[in-house]
């Protein structure tokens, strides 16, 4: 192998060890992994994946491309479903780096400039905390723009790529509803171009129309249901009125700064500036288009924040090369020449310490927020120990752990989507969980069928209150183990 | 290079197919679930066309609540004539189904007029079969199907220059009168544009003559009425969203998302030749603000489509650099607008009414007297009058009636928790049944199980369930001092 795919291999090899390094510090996952963890497991028994679910809501419908999944119970086939779902998001989250460094060598010709971009792109905070051990469909969908961006690039030079390019175009939205990304970037940089001047390729453009058409048609066909439901708010994908704020957060600047890294976050932008504003280059504004356009979508807050985040880390980590060779050019003309190899020494510290060592702790708490080993045992204690067929109480944090792990019906989950009345149903769930009026709370948990209640510590937290006051109704709630935090209401609202 | 089976007869058969598929298929897949008349404009249509059968055909309409008058409508008409070869349903069926068929042939000569080639006449036919605002208007039966059937004829003969055809399209303009208010206006509005559009040179005394005969023939037609009570208003409590009406995609019944990329992509190409598409843009313009009152799609679907295959021709004809590329990007476009209408045909099929709605309506027909007003959600009121035929508080007709307030009564009888307020409102209206059909307890009027007026249901003195199957439940309002025979259905075998 050429050394040069050797160094990136390297690099791939490093980012991988690492994070795998993290992911096996529990056996267990992020609590929305568990979601996957049933599709999978589910299209491995099955061989295709459920959409209508018994247990979550109490029965309910589900829309989602489901490549992601497929592609895990493919090596569930001959290996543990835990495994899989550990090592593959892993691998492919890493192989991110190879289509940053090929991206980044289109741009600049500089294999060094190309080098530090991988690697910067390997440990960037938000990405590599978010993909480590959530089994995230994002390890897949991110790598996989980019390598549809590398294809774009290549296009002109040589056609072999136009194949490669459509497949992605027909894979992307079958992995994730966001691979609309990938068209509002495309078309932003069109729009860009054409009001810079910028001539463009006529082939490039006419892919460009293309995985527009195909994007959405197929996004279209996925989604019908929903846009029939709810119309243009899909975009905000039911989520209730009072929790849209945490997933469709406001950017700060500091915490992109952080979540990012400084160093790509800093010098990208400078990158933009130099090219846009002064020295108009073709490439770097088909860039400067998808970061705009995941901008404005974050900024219109038509995104969730992560990845958004994720998304725009990318492109500056790429964006990075071009500083890194446009500084080397500009450094090899000044007397710190001779310097050279201690300056980019001190960039590298720099990076490590801004953005390898955040991504380190970021994903140490990634590990320590995920399933722990009680969480486990009450599952296991409540699938062992409570009628099946019956609704469970809980956090919505848990609600996926006690779908997949106690196989028991909860009240809501964090997928909204295809849901008829979700004010009314959340504001009954939050109801339910902070009201101090006993005959409220009976009345709503018989008109959910809710048997027992399980007041994890995630749900005190999520919710700030220690235990509703009703519980401690003993005829109505019975705890029926100190240990698991599990109640059972056995009362009922009589209607007269 | 043309194609040795693209030829005029081959084009136009391929389009007739595809209008006869496209027209009844929404009525083959309804047939194993009974067969029914889809929506509720037909069963209105039906109402009033049994009238005209009988005779009595009232100036008031005496099935909804303070006995609105009626404007003169044609379609019912029409309907009552042809049920005396076939059944009333047949023909709602038959009708609106050759009004489409001659509607596509019409139009397809008019573009041939336009001297538009083969391949662009495809291509825009075809686009305009498959859009839902087509599909609805020529299936569903409505006076709609007649007034774009007779525009389309009458432009066609318009069109042509031997004055013998003028004289041909004069009654068919005046025809097109006759089919409700709306579409008289945008008739006249359509020859209005045409008028400001023809070239110069051309005579434009008789298009002109033509014109205020129409404006005086629809002012004699309606002005009497509007003299007397008024213009219709749009009651406040419709909003309609432009979006949500345009969008086949997001509910409605107008156009698939990739017919609309198209049309805009095709006004973009065109606007080169702006002045040669001015009579399109004006019309576009015009339609979109008669959006705000009502459903017009129809009339926009020819315009849509003519700029949809606009665009299209256009990425067919684009000298592409990647052969591939085009290939695979027009296959996407056809999949795309194919399994949009494949889709609306599907979900078309599957509009109310249904068995459990009609059973439970012929049900309550069987039980209750002639003058018991029945009470339900507006949307349900066609098919209360028909089927079930009896006089309802409010329909999906606003005219002439305070839909504002009745509106706001009704909302206060479905969300009132406060029996004596209810009480009082059901007896303003007389009220003695309520007729609960599956949608309304499914967010069309209550969003959870003991809201409003489902809550007082549980005073058992004042109503009584009497009917309940599959989700449709009928109640009857027991008023103080009405004997009550037991006719409900839970004690009975049925």
């Amino acid at each position: 192998m050429k050394k040069e795919y050797q160094l990136v291999l390297l690099i791939f090899l490093v980012t991988l060890a690492t994070r795998l390094f993290f992911a096996f510090q529990t056996p267990f996952f992020s609590h929305e992994a568990y979601f996957n963890i049933r599709q999978i497991e589910y299209i491995t028994h099955n061989g295709k994946p459920f959409f209508y679910d018994e247990l979550s809501y109490g029965g309910r419908y589900f829309i989602f491309p489901p490549l992601f999944q497929y592609a895990l119970s493919l090596f569930s086939l001959i290996l543990p479903v835990s495994f899989v779902a550990k090592v593959l998001p892993n691998i492919f989250a890493s192989s991110l780096v190879f289509a940053v460094y090929l991206v980044a060598k289109r741009i600049t010709k500089d294999r060094l400039a190309s080098y530090f971009s991988a690697f910067v792109s390997g440990f960037l905070p938000i990405f590599f905390s978010k993909t480590i051990n959530s089994i995230s469909v994002y390890s897949l969908l991110l790598p996989l723009i980019f390598f549809a961006i590398y294809c774009l690039l290549k296009i002109k030079e040589d056609r072999r790529y136009l194949a490669g390019f459509i497949v992605l175009m027909f894979i992307l939205p079958l992995t994730h509803q966001m691979a609309v990304l990938f068209l509002i970037g495309m078309v932003v940089y069109m729009l860009l171009a054409v009001a810079e001047g910028i001539p463009q390729d006529r082939a490039e453009f006419e892919v460009i129309i293309f995985s527009a058409f195909v994007i959405f048609w197929i996004q279209f066909l996925i989604y019908k249901q929903a846009f029939l439901q709810h119309g243009l708010s899909i975009i905000w994908q039911n989520i209730p009125i009072t929790l849209l704020g945490k997933y469709f957060s406001e950017l700060n600047v500091l915490q992109a700064i952080y979540q990012i890294g400084v160093v790509p976050f800093i010098f990208g932008i400078f990158v933009i500036y130099q090219h846009i504003f002064r020295k108009k280059s073709k490439d770097i504004y088909l860039l400067f288009g998808f970061a705009l356009g995941a901008g404005l979508l974050l900024w219109l807050r038509l995104i969730q924040l992560e990845l958004g985040l994720m998304f725009l880390g990318i492109i500056l980590a790429i964006l990075f090369s071009q500083f890194y060779k446009d500084f080397s050019i500009y450094l090899e003309k000044t007397k710190a020449a001779k310097y050279r190899r201690a300056i980019i020494a001190m960039f590298l510290v720099i990076f490590i310490f801004t953005s390898v060592f955040p991504s380190l702790s970021y994903a140490n708490q990634a590990i320590k927020d995920s399933l722990t080993e009680k969480e486990s045992l009450d599952m296991n204690w409540m699938r062992l120990n409570t009628k099946k067929n019956t609704v469970i109480l809980a956090s919505l944090t848990d609600s996926y752990v006690i779908e997949a792990l106690a196989n028991r019906k909860t009240v809501m989950d964090p997928n909204f989507l295809l849901i008829p009345n979700i004010e009314q149903r959340y504001s009954d769930f939050q109801t339910m969980l902070t009201t101090p009026y006993e005959t409220d709370a009976i009345r709503l948990l018989n008109k959910y069928g809710v048997f027992y209640i399980y007041f994890s510590d995630n749900l005190k937290e999520e919710y700030g209150v220690e235990k509703p006051i009703y519980l401690s109704n003993k005829k109505c709630f019975d705890m029926i183990d100190e240990n698991v935090n599990v109640y059972e209401a056995s009362c009922e609202v009589e209607e007269e | 290079m043309k194609h040795k089976y693209l030829t005029e007869f081959n084009v136009f058969f391929v389009v007739l197919i595809f209008t006869l598929i496209a027209l009844s298929a929404p009525h083959v897949m309804r047939l194993n679930k009974g067969s029914l008349l889809i929506g509720d404009e037909p069963y209105y249509n039906e109402r009033i066309a049994s009238e005209v059968q009988s005779g009595e055909v009232l100036k008031y309409d005496r099935f909804v609540y303070s006995n609105p008058p009626r404007t003169f409508n044609l379609y019912p008409f029409m309907l009552a004539k042809l049920s005396r070869f076939f059944s009333l349903d047949f023909a709602s069926k038959l009708i609106p189904f050759l009004f489409g068929l001659f509607s596509l042939i019409f139009f397809y000569l008019i573009l041939t007029d336009l001297k538009l080639d083969l391949e662009y006449k495809l291509a825009t036919s075809l686009i305009l079969i498959s859009t839902p605002a087509f599909i609805y208007t020529f299936t569903v039966s409505g006076a709609m199907a007649a007034a774009v059937f007779l525009d389309l004829c009458g432009f066609y003969l318009f069109l042509r220059k031997s004055p013998l055809y003028f004289i041909l399209a004069v009654p068919v303009f005046i025809a097109a009168m006759f089919f409700g208010f709306l579409n008289a206006v945008i008739t006249i509005i359509l020859l209005a544009a045409f008028i400001l559009v023809r070239p110069k040179k051309q005579d434009y005394i008789k298009p002109l003559a033509l014109l205020i005969a129409l404006t005086a023939l629809l002012t004699m037609l309606y002005l009497p009425v509007y003299l007397k009570y008024g213009l219709p208003q749009k009651p406040e409590f419709i909003q309609i969203s432009a979006i949500k009406t345009l969008v086949s995609d997001f509910g409605s019944n107008g156009f698939s998302l990739f017919a609309l990329l198209l049309a805009f992509a095709g006004i973009v190409i065109t606007w080169k030749n702006k002045y040669k598409f001015v009579f399109g843009y004006l019309v576009i313009l015009a339609l979109l603000l008669l959006l705000y009152f009502s459903d017009v799609s129809i009339y926009l679907s020819f315009i849509i489509s003519i700029l949809a295959g606009s665009a299209f021709m256009a990425l067919f004809r684009m000298k592409w650099e990647v052969e591939q590329i085009k290939t695979l990007t027009i296959f996407i476009l056809i999949l795309g607008l194919f399994f949009s209408s494949l889709s609306y045909i599907d979900r078309l099929s599957s509009f109310q009414p249904d068995k459990d709605t009609i059973n439970s309506l012929k049900w309550l027909n069987r039980v209750s007297k002639p003058e018991e007003v029945v009470f339900s959600h507006h949307s349900n009121g066609f098919w209360i009058q028909a089927i079930a035929e009896r006089p309802v508080v409010m329909d999906k007709h606003f005219s002439y009636v305070d839909a504002d307030q009745l509106y706001a009564d009704s909302r206060s009888i479905f969300t009132g928790r406060n029996l004596n307020a209810t009480k009082s409102l059901l007896d303003k209206y007389d009220i003695t049944y309520i007729f609960i059909s599956k949608n309304m307890k499914s967010g069309l009027v209550w969003t959870k199980e003991d809201q409003g007026l489902l809550f007082l249901f549980r005073d058992k003195e004042t109503f009584k369930r009497i009917y309940s199957r599959n989700g449709t439940e009928i109640w009857r309002y027991l008023q103080t001092n009405t004997a009550v025979q037991d006719t409900s259905l839970d004690n009975r075998n049925i």
